[in-house]
């Protein structure tokens, strides 16, 4: 109960009386009580009279009367109001206690009563009290005895004040009526300054008693002039002068007091005094940078007094400078009476530095020189618990876990309370056992122990699961860790770093927004701690909520202000403007954009590394001369190697290569600084790697190698050329070459994370997947300097190897771990694509190059899916381009902030994906004609007209639907013309020629008109299809194909199985019908498969081959068989963005097991010599511009081939013998040709692109063409530009 | 939605054969942008600048398919997209950064409200 609970009671029974139904036995019992406590005798007497007369056998009534007999000396009538009370009432409580009091007054524990009040006055207060209890057995009795008992109580130093409160309190709260006890209540506050303010309220109104006034008005003086100033209650003094007028003792301590506050009142006015005051208060809770200000502020006016130097000297002693704190303590001595006081200061100071050197020479590895110091130490102060956790941490460190143990166990048991010696004890048994057996540890203390260390008990706990977390967290075991991080923050819920390892912990689940809320629950508390606000900083900053992190640091009091904060907020700060710029100036505002980075170039000038970020912001927002003239005025205006380096590093940025030079020439290294030289020599690494790269993009690997080796000639140490070396080692399968480079590059860079990633591609390439494996995995993990676009390049690597799974947990981590930048959206989409998810993907692309970018690429974001409304007034219009826009007005087009490469790549891989999201038909017309042939026969005029609708489909294909109306003659059949009629079916055998000439008019003109229909799916692997060949013709026939292509190491692949038509003309084609018998023969159709193989890097040359074995049928027509051999070399002689121009070789070879070329019944109509090889030179020519894109070709060549003899009915013996077994005499010899043609797209609109196509072939026998033309139409505009080069509408039946 | 007149579609084509690269009048800078463009066709602002370039050159036609492009692959580019709108509604002017001979083309202050907290000073 509170000290003021008996005076409550007081209140409460002052109150008017609630009524209830009294038993008159009980009222009068009551009565006599109050009466006995009052020592009024014969008051209680009537009462108990009364008592017994209504009810002569009450036990307690019977009690209180033997009670008052003995207290009145009438013994014998006590003796028989006990005996009485015992034959009634045999087991009443009331017996024990006339018993009691008779033994003390008048029986055997007289003379036990005695010595106790003699050991009470000789000062053995504890032993008295323990007589008392033994005599009282338990109960002192009422009345002055009970006073005499509670008093020598509240003498005892063993809780006794609270003990005799308890007690007197019960007392007064029992018999409310007696003041004695209430006096005696009261005086006991006066042990226990200051009074509260109920007590003077109690004195005053015992004061009204006459039997309680004197003794009230003494205590209540005591009282009074006990009053300090911190506790003066002035009414008090007022109330008991108005009873006492002529006290001139409290009046003078009134005055004083007064006096004293005056003083103070003018003392707080003054700033100085207040910040004096302060000063104490903030260096008691270590708010050292606010105390030092306070101090400061009191100087100006105290700086003398020993308060303020001794202030000074805590502060100092706080820092660690303890020489400049031990000099201050002795200057605080010298002006101050209480030497004793700063002497003890100064000994603590002068340890604390000992254990200072102490602890730098541990630092250093000087472990003897340390422990020497500790000696020094001990000779300072040998009792210092200081000092034995000082002994315990070295012995740790030197590997002594016995003696550290010793040590820390001995400062606990100088303090019991000694958080340094619990968490010695602690990092022993983590270092020991781990968590778990520091855990054993802190769980065997007894709860009397873990209260003792207070605050150091959960700090120790939360140490321990934080080493917990950090070894589930390497172990990759996330779960178990966050539940190990919630435990170090229940332990120590206000210690904001527990929250931000936890907060790290969320966001490397993927859950940023609980690590958010985590450290924003002590952020937004009012009057956040500066740590709270910076670790919310520091980690909103890490997951890109600059703005956020900002606005908490503002909040930070200035003169709590960190040398880590101020970096990070002028870090964030420049991040912040630079977004901004870039947002307005996205938003069609380039005037505001410029002006902010304005602002921040005036504010920031002096501060050379953000200027230099500043410039690369400029460069960023599309204005290259800003930002190439503030770095210029920064290495002119300052002119440092520094200022120089880092222009040269920006110009470099911009591919300026040669300025980049021409600056470091003029820059030798001799007598740069070591940063400097480094940076130099990194720039001219660069330049080297970027020409190497140059180089090795166009295959010229060797050349690379010699470029950066004669760099390294220059800068051995150059640990970036020795990757690059590397990696050409690695890339040319030189494993030990690569692997003695990268241990030189290791050993000029020990923590260079590139080098250990190609030592990953070393080890991965070379079959050590083992290893390869462990490098991948730590490089995943987080690491200080670390980035998020590294670590992909990490994940790249397990993709590299199949391990998909691996590499998806990897991204998932990832991207909960850390802001996300544009390539990690753009890992996210691909993953995304790889699992047939593209509309996310596209999603994902959107979120990447979005400028306020979402949480994590995991949490969606829901994008405006228009743009448009995003415009000033913006009215809701459709994406697709040619629809309407919102009018703007008649302002000029403005320029726009250049993007970064990460986001060019994005757009360009987002553009990728729309395209092949996108779905469009295509219609055109072909004209196939060869003047050469025979009319009726092999002339051919064939037009052709596809139309072909596409829709996107999965795993990023199309769906095509094809119709396509093929028309085709061959002319007629002259009945004149003996030598072609009779080598026309069977006409030969149609009888004389007159029967001959009417067998070629029935056959009129060779025509044929159809309809062929396709279907088919596609995709950058994959192409399979089936159709027919044109329905209507004389022979249809199902056709299809699938085809797979694919890379092998540095070379691609094809293989192809299908049945297509051959097209040569209207009996190869579509068949036709024997004038002669009425036999419909041709239509044929070559079944096979394919093999194809190539090589091209993209560099100076490709090779490219094909394989092929088909089989050919048709109806009526002799089986034949074909293989074919083809292959060719191409060197690209120009090679630019627009124009690209190659010659090549090939050679193209195919025999024919059947030679069927002719037209009569049986044979095929298509050329099919036994032997043909060919020699071509080809050269090609393709440019584009914006809307155009072409290519001319041409091709000479020589060819050699041979034909069998062929038999007329080569199917028919019957008919061959019929006909006198004539043939078709073979030949063989040299030809030779030549070919022209070319292709051309042109972007008419948006949606809109028409196509063409001419090709001429020309040689001795031989003069086919083809021409023709084909829009196609974009269900949205295409995202990329035209396709170079172009990629022509084919008809089915060039599948 | 616009479509394109076919009766000029040759003499589309012969303008567009006649502005193949080859084309020595060209201004610098629209060669410059030219080249720009082509070592990254997919970067929005080299298309942007392209086609601000063509515009000047008076080749609206050419200006408008790529801001159509770049509109396309970067959605979220509103700068780009008012260009467009510009071109759409009949503006064939090209304006310059702020500071350039054109002036400032927005004028206004940045909006207060958006501005980041003060800038610490720096610590000596």
């Amino acid at each position: 109960m509170s000290r003021l609970a008996p005076f409550l009671i007081l209140g409460a029974l002052a109150a008017p009386a609630v009524h209830a139904a009294v038993d008159p036995a009980e009222a009068l019992l009551s009565q006599a009580r109050r009466w006995q406590s009052l020592d009024r005798h014969d008051l209680a007497q009537q009462a108990l009279d009364k008592l017994l007369r209504i009810a002569p056998d009450h036990p307690d009534g019977l009690a209180q009367l033997a009670l008052l007999q003995l207290r009145t000396m009438r013994r014998a009538e006590a003796a028989a109001t006990l005996a009485r009370l015992k034959r009634l009432h045999p087991g009443h409580q009331g017996i024990a206690r006339v018993e009691q009091q008779h033994r003390l007054l008048a029986g055997a524990d007289q003379s036990r009563l005695l010595a106790a009040r003699a050991l009470a006055r000789s000062g053995k207060v504890d032993a008295a009290i323990a007589a008392f209890d033994a005599l009282y057995r338990g109960r002192p009795p009422e009345g002055e005895m009970a006073l005499e008992y509670w008093r020598l109580v509240a003498r005892s130093e063993r809780n006794g004040w609270a003990r005799a409160h308890a007690g007197l309190s019960a007392l007064v709260r029992d018999f409310p009526d007696n003041r004695r006890y209430r006096l005696a209540l009261a005086e006991l506050y006066l042990d226990k300054p200051p009074a509260p303010a109920k007590l003077f309220a109690e004195l005053k109104t015992l004061s009204v008693h006459p039997d309680s006034r004197s003794q009230a008005l003494g205590v209540w003086r005591r009282a009074l002039l006990q009053e300090r100033l911190d506790s003066m209650q002035r009414g008090a003094f007022v109330a008991y002068l108005r009873e006492v007028p002529d006290d001139d003792a409290v009046k003078d301590h009134l005055a004083a007091l007064e006096g004293e506050a005056a003083k103070l009142r003018a003392l707080l006015a003054d700033p100085a005094y207040r910040a004096r005051l302060d000063a104490a208060a903030l260096l008691d809770q270590n708010r050292l940078a606010e105390a030092e200000a306070k101090l400061d502020r009191a100087r100006t006016r105290y700086g003398g007094e020993p308060d303020v130097l001794g202030g000074y000297g805590r502060l100092r002693e706080k820092q660690g400078r303890y020489d400049e704190a031990i000099d201050l303590y002795r200057q605080a001595a010298a002006k101050d009476s209480d030497k004793a006081a700063w002497q003890a200061r100064i000994a603590n100071a002068r340890l604390a530095r000992q254990l200072q050197l102490a602890e730098r020479a541990e630092a250093a590895g000087e472990l003897d020189k340390a422990w020497a110091m500790l000696a020094e130490a001990a000779r300072i102060k040998p009792r210092s618990v200081d000092l034995k956790v000082a002994e315990g941490r070295l012995l740790a460190r030197r590997g002594e876990r016995s003696g550290a143990s010793a040590a820390y166990r001995t400062a606990l048991k100088m303090d019991p309370g000694s958080g340094a010696a619990l968490a010695g004890l602690v990092e022993l048994s983590l270092a020991a056992g781990g968590a778990e057996e520091a855990e054993r540890l802190l769980s065997s203390l007894a709860p009397a122990r873990r209260k003792a260390f207070g605050r150091a008990y959960a700090a120790a706990q939360a140490r321990v699961e934080r080493e917990r977390a950090e070894r589930l967290l390497a172990a990759g075991r996330h779960e178990e860790a966050i539940a190990a991080l919630q435990r170090a923050v229940a332990a120590e819920p206000q210690d904001p770093w527990h929250r931000f390892a936890l907060a790290n912990a969320h966001v490397a689940a993927g859950e940023a927004v609980r690590g958010e809320r985590l450290l924003r629950e002590l952020a937004d508390a009012p009057g956040a701690d500066g740590e709270a606000l910076y670790a919310y900083a520091l980690f909103g900053a890490r997951i890109g909520q600059d703005r956020a992190a900002l606005d908490a640091l503002q909040r930070v009091a200035p003169v709590q202000r960190s040398d880590g904060m101020q970096a990070l907020q002028r870090r964030l700060w420049l991040r912040e403007t630079l977004r901004l710029a870039s947002a307005e100036l996205a938003a069609g505002r380039p005037a505001r954009a410029g002006q902010r980075l304005d602002e921040a170039e005036r504010q920031l000038a002096g501060d050379a590394e953000a200027m230099a970020g500043l410039a690369r912001g400029w460069l960023a927002l599309g204005r290259p001369e800003r930002a190439l003239a503030l770095s210029a005025r920064l290495s002119t205006s300052q002119p440092t190697p520094a200022s120089t380096l880092r222009h040269a590093d920006l110009l470099l940025d911009m591919d300026r290569d040669d300025e980049v030079r021409a600056l470091l020439a003029r820059l030798p290294a001799e007598g740069l600084a070591r940063e400097d030289a480094e940076a130099r020599a990194g720039l001219l690494a660069a330049l080297a790697a970027r020409k190497a790269e140059r180089l090795y993009r166009d295959g010229d690997q060797d050349g690379a190698r010699v470029v950066l080796e004669t760099a390294l000639a220059e800068a051995p140490n150059d640990a970036r050329l020795l990757r690059e070396l590397a990696a050409i080692d690695i890339a040319q399968a030189r494993w030990p070459d690569a692997a003695s480079r990268l241990d030189a590059a290791q050993r000029r860079a020990p923590g260079d994370d590139e080098v250990r990633l190609l030592r990953v591609d070393l080890d991965r390439l070379s079959g050590r997947l083992e290893a390869a494996r462990s490098g991948i995995e730590q490089l995943l993990a987080e690491a200080p300097g670390r980035s998020v676009d590294f670590r992909l390049r990490v994940i790249d690597r397990l993709e590299a190897m199949g391990e998909a799974d691996a590499a998806r947990a990897a991204l998932v981590r990832l991207a909960g771990a850390a802001a996300p930048t544009p390539r990690l959206w753009a890992y996210a989409a691909r993953q995304a694509r790889r699992d047939n998810l593209p509309d996310l993907a596209l999603r994902r692309y959107r979120n990447g190059l979005a400028s306020a970018p979402a949480a994590t690429p995991f949490g969606e974001v829901p994008l405006a899916s228009r743009p448009w409304s995003m415009l000033p007034g913006g009215a809701a219009v459709a994406a697709d381009a040619g629809d309407a826009l919102p009018s703007l007005g008649a302002g000029p087009l403005l320029p726009v902030a250049s993007e970064t490469a990460d986001r060019v790549a994005l757009h360009e891989a987002y553009a990728e994906l729309l395209d092949r999201r996108t779905g469009g038909v295509q219609t055109g017309i072909e004209l196939t004609g060869r003047k050469s042939g025979t009319a009726g026969q092999s002339s051919l005029r064939m037009a052709q007209a596809p139309l072909v609708v596409t829709i996107p489909a999965r795993d990023e294909g199309r769906v095509f639907l094809r119709a396509e109306p093929v028309t085709m003659s061959v002319g007629t059949l002259s009945p004149d013309d003996g030598y072609s009629r009779d080598r026309f079916g069977s006409i030969l055998l149609c009888g004389d020629e007159a029967a001959r000439r009417a067998c070629a008019a029935r056959a009129g003109e060779q025509r044929a008109t159809g309809v062929a229909f396709g279907v088919g799916y596609e995709n950058v692997r994959w192409r399979a299809d089936v159709g027919t060949t044109p329905i209507g013709f004389a022979v249809e026939d199902v056709v299809g194909g699938v085809r797979y292509s694919g890379d092998l190491g540095q070379l691609y692949y094809s293989v192809d199985a299908s049945r297509r038509p051959l097209t040569s003309s209207v009996l190869t084609y579509a068949g036709t019908t024997d004038p002669a018998s009425g036999q419909t023969w041709g239509g044929v159709r070559a079944t096979g498969a394919a093999f194809g193989l190539g090589y091209d890097r993209g560099g100076a040359f490709g090779v490219w081959s094909n394989f092929g074995y088909h089989w050919l049928d048709g109806r009526n027509v002799k089986d034949n068989d074909r293989l074919t051999a083809m292959a060719g070399i191409y060197w690209r002689v120009v090679d630019a963005p627009t124009a690209r121009m190659t010659v090549g070789l090939n050679s193209i070879n195919f025999w024919f097991r059947e030679n069927l070329s002719e037209f009569t019944l049986g044979h095929g109509g298509y050329y099919s010599p036994q032997r043909y090889n060919s020699l071509s030179l080809p050269v090609s020519y393709a440019g584009r511009g914006e809307r155009l894109s072409y290519v001319l070709r041409g091709s000479v060549s020589v060819s050699n081939s041979r034909e069998k003899d062929a038999p007329f009915f080569p199917n028919d013996p019957e008919r061959q013998r019929a006909a006198g077994n004539p043939v078709y005499a073979g030949s063989s010899g040299w030809g030779s040709g030549a070919s022209l043609g070319g292709l051309f797209e042109y972007q008419l609109a948006p949606k809109w692109v028409l196509g063409g196509r001419v090709e001429l072939d020309y040689s001795e026998f031989y003069q086919p063409g083809r021409v023709g033309l084909y829009l196609r139409y974009s269900f949205a505009p295409p995202a990329s530009p035209l396709p170079f080069p172009p990629e022509p509408l084919q008809p089915y039946s060039s599948f | 939605m616009k479509t394109f007149p076919p009766c000029c579609v040759l003499g589309s084509l012969l303008a567009a054969l006649a502005a193949l690269p080859t084309a020595a009048a060209e201004p610098a800078s629209l060669e410059e942008a030219r080249a720009q463009y082509w070592k990254t066709p997919h970067d929005p602002a080299a298309i942007n600048a392209l086609a601000l370039r063509l515009l000047e050159a008076g080749d609206a036609a050419g200006a408008r398919l790529l801001l159509y492009r770049a509109v396309r692959i970067a959605p979220d580019r509103v700068d780009i997209l008012a260009n467009l709108a510009r071109l759409e509604a009949g503006s064939r002017a090209v304006g310059a950064m702020p500071g350039d001979a054109a002036g400032l083309p927005d004028g206004a202050q940045p909006d207060p409200a958006l501005d980041p907290p003060p800038l610490w000073p720096a610590r000596r």
